[in-house]
């Protein structure tokens, strides 16, 4: 069943909306990401995330608020075939590691390259070295992620949940990013459509990103 | 079922405060989540406690976390300690008991102890309590050294130095023969009625003479001035050695001649249906005896079912302390630290220092249920289970009102506990009445053991687990069950104590080396974590009931690949809701808001990643009642219940409002729930990779009872091609509504038919729908169906219902009681009608699977008299 698209029009405020979702390796803090960014709480004991979970919030950069419709995956290998649900259609991802733990990097490297493949080609991907505030424990150096990034042509920071080092930062930065134009009111701020999951799991074709 | 004496006036059970050594603030483990409390690694441990249960150790019942890392542990009291029955003026009316059979009772609880590899460490006069009508000695306080982790926890001395081994006091070791020693030096007071003496009667004095390392046994014991019995120099001999390694073992001991008179204990077993091998009958004459029943409340109820009585009354371990005076409340300003250096360190003046920083057990009495229970008649104590379970007279009224009411009435409470009880006993013989007294409610108490018993768990289920190598290593897996379980609802002290972690990590690495097909994915710790907080003493149960749990309702979730069995359950799911609230489910339709995006956690984890353990507790007491898709009805209950809500909200709110579970009331969701799944017909949830093939739902109906207008017999190769003929989901999708099977419409039909013929009305009237033009109709066609062409409009422009067959079935359209079955020619004309039945939210709307072909294949159809 495909959705329709809902009215998130010009009708509201002239606020931009966005789908952003947050892709990495579990527990390396993105549930904790959003909870920082959208209601400026930390919990040492953060559940894990089942599916996804769906949260908004808004930032104003140079003027223009920025609506965020934010998806937050759940990480483990397992759930990835539901992940293109949740990036498919999305205008930025922000990609999670932790800076204690090489392999999340190593994850996060991989989020990189499916989303290169799979997801809107304009989509606006940032790179977020999350637990900053473990940096005395720290597997990955600041310069590897930085470089990373760089290569890839991705925004790069190094946060923390626990402390809120960064966290809107990153967000301010996704939307500087994005366009300020209105978004063509097609289907691309549509959420999600779980008929053509299949597809994208199969390595569908290339711009599956906006159908109809 | 023998007595138990607790004495109702001195009390019956008691608590021990403990001050926990606390942490300094702001302390971060290793992996960056601060320091779990003293009070709360406490708590984990006592469940390996609380599973205890001897005839020569005291009962633990209960740990309670106060404020400032109090620790209060309810166990077992006994108003006379050996210390006291020693003593000049010992306490009168207690049966003749002999130094030797103390000694052995004292020696058979250490043994039972040891055997489990604890430690007791405190072994003294005082720990040793005295039983008023038996006799019987038994060890108390043995648990602290073991809770407070060999001591680490707490800020004193576990124990009495003046009776410790040597080995405890010279190089702090202490293993399970330093309690051997402490025996030794117990018997060695009881010999000499009250402590040890010698000339200068210093503890070092007293000391020196004990460890001598040259002496025999009956020169310290003349040093001591210790009138030595001879018949026990043997066992002072074996005990009361320096090297820990020469000293005996509470089994070698138990094997002395001295002790070849000595009973053991009478142990009454704690419930424990599931390793019974045979089942408990009692009937209440071999037990109601006059002389027993004076006091029924006390002894015929075991100490756990008191303590949770008074519990339910409203009793508070925290205030009884207090009224001990030993829980102050500080005012705030003392608790101002008075140094904090810039690196974080805080120092604090420590507060009271005497205040729990012992192991003094003071009584709790229980009057306030034995005044309640005064009343209550002998019968309730031993109620009859053999012939028919029933409510007495005023609690039948009782059982009908909400949950909470029920249990704080403590009389129903014990009604409900023995009667559960009994049946247990009787388990797995009783299952079916423990099923039916389960779906009026689920005493507390015993809920641990009823829901192992609705999940028919069976077995040697200890052995069972033992088996599984739990130290496998899973490679990645471990890693996933590593960063779950520090996220597993950690407001659960229990589960946020090491021990709690630990626990729970073998029984998922039990479960996923156990299934080599299936696998770990996040949410199965959720869906321990019920069964191992109310199974924390036993995790070989706990593990038996998570297994059959998954097997019966989550099977092929936990499948490497489980998108199809995913795909299937919330299709079908959504054809649920659609069934009972056409109109919510297309709005939810018609917006995306499809169940994969906010009901994978519900279904997944059975709900326990969006509820608190409490209310799942609820959940599942009812859950664990109905078949595999029992758990599609309390999601859709779910989504019923803020329908108004869901209804005036568009996509974003509706996935934000999931996002939290909203406060919904579970007591609703739960009657709600049971309606909807007692008028849905059975197949319409049919799914092809439940694991159950729910076969009774498949099976033909009974043999007619002669002469019926519905009754088909249907042969088994016929059934397995209609069953096997089922569509995919993907197929499935294109269906606007609900499938039944022909069998279910038979049943449904016969059903109606045999209330009718005994001149009730049945629940549900059932409106047979046949979609085919008139002729064809006419040929043949199902007895009493509604002959509604396809081609026809249903309604003139003007809004009249264009045939009498119509206006029949649109009084139906909003009928809660009505249930609408459609059979068309074909999938296109079908879907069509169907569609149309939805667009007008026609509640209870199914399809018959096949169709009019099934009907005739089946020989369902007559033609027109
Ligand atoms: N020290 C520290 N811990 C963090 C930080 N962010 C998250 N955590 C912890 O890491 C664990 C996993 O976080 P969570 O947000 O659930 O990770 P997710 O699985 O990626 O969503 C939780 O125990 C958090 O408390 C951070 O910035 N610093
Ligand atoms: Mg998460």
């Amino acid at each position: 069943m495909s959705g329709r698209p809902r009215q998130n029009g010009p009708a509201q405020a002239k606020a931009l909306q966005f789908k952003l979702v947050l892709l990495g390796e579990s527990a390396v803090g993105k549930s904790s990401l959003v909870l920082r960014f959208v209601k400026g709480q930390f919990h040492e004991y953060q559940e894990t995330t089942i599916g996804a979970a769906f949260l908004t919030q808004t930032v104003t950069v140079d003027g223009v608020t920025v609506k965020f419709e934010i998806w937050d995956t759940a990480g483990q290998e397992r759930y990835h075939s539901l992940a293109p649900m949740y990036y498919r259609g999305a205008q930025a991802a922000i990609i999670v590691y932790d800076i204690t733990n090489r392999d999340t990097f190593e994850r996060a490297k991989s989020w990189v390259k499916e989303l290169d493949r799979q997801a809107r080609k304009d989509i606006v991907i940032a790179l977020a070295g999350n637990k900053f505030d473990l940096s005395n424990k720290r597997m990955v150096e600041v310069e590897e992620g930085s470089a990373y990034a760089q290569e890839h042509n991705l925004i790069f920071m190094e946060t923390s949940a626990k402390t809120g080092d960064n966290v809107s930062n990153v967000f301010v930065e996704i939307a500087k990013m994005l366009p300020k134009v209105e978004p063509k009111p097609n289907n691309n701020g549509q959420t999600v459509r779980i008929d053509d999951n299949q597809e994208a799991q199969n390595g569908g074709g290339p711009g599956c990103c906006s159908k109809n | 079922m023998a007595p138990h004496g607790h004495d109702l006036v001195t009390g019956c059970f008691g608590v021990v405060p403990l001050h926990v050594a606390q942490h300094p603030h702001n302390c971060i483990s290793n992996n960056g989540l601060p320091i779990t409390h003293n009070s709360v690694r406490l708590i984990g441990r006592y469940a390996d406690l609380s599973a205890l249960s001897h005839p020569n150790i005291c009962k633990y019942l209960d740990v309670i976390r106060g404020k400032g890392e109090l620790v209060a542990v309810v166990q077992e009291y006994h108003d006379i300690s050996l210390q006291q029955l020693i003593s000049k003026r010992p306490p009168s009316n207690l049966p003749a008991t002999s130094t030797k059979q103390i000694v052995f009772d004292i020696t058979s609880g250490l043994h039972y102890l040891h055997s489990r590899g604890i430690v007791n460490r405190s072994v003294t006069l005082q720990n040793v309590l005295i039983e008023r009508n038996t006799g019987t000695a038994k060890l108390s306080n043995f648990g602290f050294f073991y809770l407070t982790m060999g001591g680490k926890a707490v800020d004193f001395f576990v124990g009495d130095m003046a009776l410790s081994a040597p080995e405890v006091l010279v190089s702090k070791i202490s293993s399970t023969k330093c309690d051997i020693w402490s025996l030794a030096v117990v018997l060695l007071c009881l010999m000499n009625k009250g402590h040890l003496v010698n000339e200068s009667s210093t503890f070092a004095g007293i000391i020196k003479i004990l460890f001598g390392g040259q002496l025999s046994v009956r020169e310290k014991c003349s040093q001591l001035s210790v009138q030595l019995q001879d018949q026990f120099v043997e066992f002072l001999e074996k005990s009361l050695v320096i090297k820990p390694s020469k000293r005996a073992t509470a089994e070698q001991l138990l094997k002395l001649d001295i002790f070849s008179e000595c009973k053991p204990g009478n142990h009454q077993d704690e419930l424990y249906p599931f390793a019974l091998s045979k089942a408990h009958l009692v009937t209440a004459n071999d037990i109601l005896d006059e002389s027993e029943l004076e006091e029924p409340l006390s002894r015929a109820c075991t100490l756990v079912e008191l303590y949770e009585l008074w519990r339910m009354a409203g009793g508070d371990v925290l205030a009884e302390l207090e009224k001990f005076g030993l829980v102050r409340g500080s005012i705030p300003i003392c608790d101002l630290p008075l140094v904090v250096l810039p690196s974080g360190e805080i120092y604090k003046e420590h507060r009271d220092n005497i205040l729990g920083q012992s192991q003094t057990l003071y009584p709790i009495s229980p009057s306030l249920i034995v005044k309640r229970l005064a009343h209550v008649e002998p019968e309730v104590y031993f109620p009859l289970t053999l012939t028919k379970c029933k409510l007495a007279e005023g609690m039948q009224d009782m059982a009908q009102l909400p949950t909470v009411i029920k249990e704080r009435n403590i009389e129903y409470q014990l009604h409900r506990i023995k009667l559960f009880t009994a049946l247990l006993h009787g388990y797995p013989a009783s299952i079916d009445l423990i099923r039916n007294e389960a779906m009026l409610d689920v005493p507390p108490l015993l809920r641990r053991y009823v829901w192992s018993a609705l999940l028919e768990v069976k077995g040697d289920i200890d052995d069972y687990y033992n088996k599984i190598d739990k130290t496998q290593s899973l490679g990645a897996i471990d890693r996933q069950i590593d960063v779950d379980i520090p996220r597993c609802h950690q407001y659960n002290h229990f589960l946020s104590s090491p021990t709690g972690h630990e626990k729970l990590r073998r029984i998922l690495k039990a479960w996923v080396i156990d299934h080599p097909d299936l696998t770990y994915w996040q949410g199965l710790d959720s869906l321990a974590a019920p069964f191992l907080v109310l199974h924390s003493g036993n995790e070989a149960l706990a593990y038996a009931s998570l297994k059959t749990f998954v097997r019966k309702y989550v099977n092929n979730f936990f499948l490497n690949d489980n998108s199809h069995v995913m795909t299937e359950y919330l299709w079908v799911f959504c054809q649920l809701v659609m069934f009972h609230d056409p109109e919510l489910a297309l709005h939810l339709q018609d917006m995306g808001f499809i169940p994969e995006l906010y009901a994978i956690p519900w279904f997944l984890t059975m709900f326990t990643h969006v509820f608190p353990l409490q209310k799942i507790f609820y959940l599942w007491d009812t859950m664990l009642l109905g078949n595999s898709s029992f758990p599609m009805f309390l999601g859709a209950a779910v989504l019923i219940q803020v329908r108004e809500t869901l209804l005036s909200y568009e996509f974003n709110e509706c996935i934000l409002l999931f996002s939290d579970m909203p406060d919904v009331d579970i007591d609703r969701v739960i009657k709600d729930a049971m309606r909807m799944y007692q008028i849905t017909p059975m197949t319409l949830t049919y799914r092809k990779h439940s694991y159950h093939q729910q076969e009774n739902e498949l099976l033909p109906p009974k043999p007619p009872e002669g002469g019926a207008k519905y009754s088909y017999t249907f042969s088994k190769t016929f059934l397995s091609e209609h069953v096997a003929s089922f569509p995919d989901t993907a197929e499935l999708k294109e269906d606007s509504c609900g499938r039944i099977f022909i069998q279910d419409l038979a049943k449904l039909l016969r059903y109606q038919e045999s209330v009718e013929k005994r001149g009730g009305t049945a629940s549900s009237t059932i409106v047979v729908v046949d979609i085919r033009s008139q002729d064809v109709f006419d040929v043949g066609h199902l007895p009493d169906s509604l002959n509604v062409p396809i081609s026809q409009d249903l309604v003139t422009p003007d809004g009249q219902p264009t045939s009498p067959q119509v206006h029949t079935l649109l009084r139906h359209r909003r009928k809660r009681d009505s249930l609408t079955v459609v059979v068309g020619p074909n999938e296109g004309a079908t879907r069509k009608f169907c569609k149309m039945l939805m667009g007008l939210h026609f509640l209870h709307v199914a399809r018959v699977h096949g169709g009019t072909s099934a009907l005739s294949q089946a020989g369902m159809l007559c033609a027109t008299s």
